[in-house]
């Protein structure tokens, strides 16, 4: 979507035009169940934290003032999503933690999240061989960091975010962030070292 | 500058997020660095097959989750603060903090009364008691 085209729709939603708010979930749809997916590795907490994103920012949309891009806003409310999941499931609540009230539908239960876990390359193990066996490992160490460094490395790096964004979105320095990525990058390339020859 | 302070600089440099004076500096420090070049370039070995982290989902994955999405968006008033009623929220407050304000006032004045009154009344007793000393002064004046 064009960023002119994009300012309409976000313009005509934030008016309160719920039709004007589709071309934005299928704009970011993918970007947001991507990252959370990544944090939660849960493919139907993922789908069920996506849409609570998405309803949070319909309901936030008339006090986005655009001072960041919509991307790096939208993510925001992801990130908080995911650490407000983390709190919980900490404690073990996590299947009840909620942004707002989310109704069980056909949509977010049992045969659709099986859909996405068969789907998802992680779990299909013809796919783990070269190439995505690295993948996997990768995956693994990155998921054996910090939760900021995580977040940094997988929003720098799966999702192309600027450390400006990334900055902007967790509320810290840009040199925060490249200090964050530069102890996760030195992690994980410790943690791959004793499985990969290439190191 | 230790190696360990251009990390963060090393770690930009991956993603080409340097600015060009970092960039220059960095360079510099690179040419005359060989443990710096070789963790950069380690760097660069390990996230070779990182690629993207896209999950590999059905279209029909998300043509169903926008449509559940969409459901589920909630009425937004099209009207100002005062329709929507976000005021409701610390009028209430507020009415809460001077009800509390007033019945604290309330209730020290119903105390003040007994101390007052208590308080003459002691002091009526402290000059009562007194009065054997002044009596016996008098007559011993008389005497």
């Amino acid at each position: 979507m064009e960023q002119e085209e994009e300012q309409r729709w976000i313009e005509r939603a934030r008016q309160g035009e719920a039709d004007a708010f589709g071309p934005i979930v299928t704009a970011y749809q993918r970007k947001v169940f991507n990252f959370i997916m990544g944090m939660t590795h849960d493919p139907t907490m993922a789908d069920e934290l996506t849409q609570e994103v998405f309803i949070k920012a319909w309901t936030a949309l008339p006090r986005f003032r655009g001072e960041s891009q919509f991307q790096t806003w939208l993510f925001q409310i992801a990130l908080n999503a995911t650490r407000s999941w983390g709190r919980w499931k900490k404690i073990g609540l996590a299947r009840f933690v909620s942004l707002s009230e989310p109704a069980e539908t056909e949509e977010t239960s049992g045969p659709q999240a099986l859909q996405v876990a068969d789907a998802h390359p992680d779990a299909d193990p013809s796919r783990q061989t070269g190439t995505a066996a690295l993948q996997e490992q990768l995956s693994r160490a990155m998921d054996q960091l910090p939760l900021r460094e995580k977040e940094v490395f997988h929003l720098r790096h799966y999702e192309d975010l600027s450390l400006k964004e990334i900055a902007q979105l967790m509320g810290i320095a840009e040199g925060s962030v490249k200090a964050h990525l530069f102890h996760a990058l030195e992690k994980m390339r410790k943690s791959l070292g004793g499985s990969s020859n290439d190191l | 500058m230790t190696c360990e302070s251009w990390g963060p600089l090393l770690a930009a440099e991956i993603y080409g997020d340097n600015s060009a004076a970092d960039q220059r500096a960095l360079k510099e420090h690179l040419a005359a660095c060989a443990p710096c070049r070789a963790q950069l370039e380690s760097w660069r070995i390990a996230l070779a097959p990182a690629g993207s982290r896209q999950a590999q989902v059905d279209e029909s994955f998300w043509i169903r989750q926008k449509a559940s999405i969409m459901a589920r968006l909630p009425e937004r008033s099209s009207g100002g603060w005062l329709v929507r009623g976000r005021w409701l929220a610390p009028v209430f407050a507020m009415g809460l903090v001077v009800m509390a304000g007033w019945g604290l006032h309330w209730h020290s004045v119903r105390r003040d009364l007994p101390i007052a009154q208590n308080m003459d009344m002691l002091q009526n007793m402290d000059m009562l008691s007194h009065l054997d000393v002044l009596e016996a002064m008098d007559q011993t004046e008389e005497q």
